[in-house]
């Protein structure tokens, strides 16, 4: 579903990602974890077609996402960086306008799939109050409500967690879990690195321009030198920094 | 329903509660009938040409500049452009879907118009300025050039928006793009140059190249890698 092959990134002269090389088949949730700025949204963006790799290539359905973006995005659910919606619409509008996109023109299921995913994402209090006067919360429920929509095969959540409290982050847990369960495939970022073990059946690990591929926070302990102890943000930065300092093998 | 009328249809519905918006629309139009209504009484039904066309022109110029600024600056603020972006639709059909908005409200605005100077223009300066508005050339300005007029416009407002940091620039920058059209009106407003068959056929060509110009510069400009890049 998702083929990069020696994939190089930059902007301007600061090279974001280089040589990525990976390939991902659905069902599963794929944690993409790094530090800020190492290259995760820009990955992101690359398999939704939005960037051009600077070399390499870039197969999403085997389709090239950035010449044949519509195509692609036809079957991709994407909230990627910011949460925006159209703050003079209700939560019920904004969703009916996104899904308008895929539904070709059937209004019954459209509505269908928005009452579904209100339901779904907890937002049946404030289906027709205005995106604007929505809390953070909402307004991140919203967004993972648009993005997961009915017609995704691949869905790319950017640091969906955001904002989000326990009982929220719990519901969505259990919707994406289900997904898995449909057969659909799930890259998921997050510096929430306890939801990332508790999901993720891979872990994408950005350090060094590189992108590294584990199956388990286990098989990362078992790589390193010292013992970090039970806290995951120490496995992940002695990992990152041993990464970073290796120049990173895939 | 495609996603040109898909966008479109949204983007009618966000202009329509945008009031300010359509309150200077309204303004700007009831300027340009004032003075030209202050020239019927003046002028006989052929020197009435001139400024009747600078109205209908106007009239349909004025309001894309603001929309298509909206319509672009808008979505990078609300930060409901990216979102967008990862919709199934090309960037012809956003294109498209945004111009197409301005052209309707250009319309609505000219048919206003023409129906307010059909009322008032007999009252103002008799049965000889009613007879102006009924010219053959007045009818065809009004009915290809002013809607013409507005396509390319409209374009190059939204090219221009897409690369703009924000409205201010973006508005600045699309009226500049205006000037000659500006020039061109207050020529023929004046006398200096005549509206004559040559003149619109002229006219209807340029604009016609300038269609089919400004949708090519305004489909690269939404290219998403550079609206990421440029926002970055």
């Amino acid at each position: 579903m998702i083929e990069l092959h020696d994939v190089e990134r930059r902007f301007g002269h600061r090279v974001v990602l280089h040589g990525v090389t990976l390939r991902l088949e659905p069902p599963g949730i794929v944690g993409l974890i790094g530090d800020n700025g190492a290259g995760k949204t820009t990955l992101m963006r690359l398999v939704a077609g939005i960037l051009r790799p600077n070399s390499g290539t870039v197969r999403v359905f085997g389709r090239n996402p950035y010449v044949e973006r519509a195509a692609v995005l036809r079957r991709v659910g994407a909230l990627i960086e910011s949460p925006g919606h159209y703050d003079e619409l209700s939560v019920r509008d904004n969703l009916t306008y996104f899904f308008g996109f895929y539904a070709n023109g059937d209004r019954t299921a459209v509505a269908r799939h928005v009452d579904a995913n209100i339901e779904r994402f907890g937002l049946a209090a404030v289906t027709d109050t205005r995106a604007g006067e929505l809390s953070s919360g909402y307004r991140q429920r919203l967004a993972i409500a648009r993005a997961v929509h009915p017609w995704a095969e691949l869905m790319l959540l950017d640091e969906p967690f955001n904002t989000l409290d326990p009982r929220s982050r719990n519901e969505i847990k259990v919707e994406l879990r289900r997904l898995r369960e449909d057969g659909k495939l799930i890259l998921l970022s997050s510096h929430q690195l306890a939801d990332v073990q508790q999901l993720c059946d891979t872990i994408l690990v950005i350090a060094g321009q590189r992108v590294h591929q584990f199956q388990s926070f286990e098989q990362i302990r078992e790589l390193l030198d010292s013992d970090p102890g039970e806290d995951l943000d120490a496995v992940y930065a002695l990992l990152a920094d041993r990464l970073a300092a290796k120049g990173g093998v895939s | 329903m495609s996603p040109m009328r898909l966008i479109c249809r949204h983007d009618l519905r966000l202009l329509m509660r945008n009031h300010k918006m359509l309150g200077s629309f309204a303004l700007g139009i009831g300027i340009i009938l004032l003075l030209v209504l202050a020239n019927a009484k003046e002028r006989g039904a052929a020197e009435l040409a001139g400024p009747l066309l600078f109205l209908f022109v106007g009239a349909a110029v004025a309001a894309p500049i603001s929309v298509a600024v909206h319509g672009v600056v808008g979505e990078k603020e609300r930060r409901t452009m990216e979102p967008l972006l990862l919709l199934p639709i090309s960037a012809g059909a956003l294109v498209a879907g945004k111009a197409l908005v301005t052209l309707l409200l250009s319309l609505a605005g000219l048919a206003f118009v023409y129906l307010v100077a059909f009322l008032t223009l007999p009252l103002v300066g008799g049965e000889a300025a009613a007879g102006a508005l009924t010219d053959p050339r007045l009818i065809y300005t009004a009915c290809v050039l002013a809607p013409l007029s507005v396509i390319p416009f409209s374009l190059l407002a939204l090219a221009v928006s897409a690369r703009a940091p924000d409205a201010q620039t973006a508005s600045a920058t699309s009226f500049i793009i205006l000037v000659p059209v500006w020039v061109v009106l207050f020529g023929v407003w004046m006398g200096m140059i005549g509206v004559n068959q040559r003149f619109l056929g002229v006219s209807t060509v340029v604009l016609l190249g300038l269609c089919w110009l400004t949708f090519a510069v305004a489909v690269r400009s939404v290219d998403p890698e550079a609206l990421i890049r440029r926002r970055k």
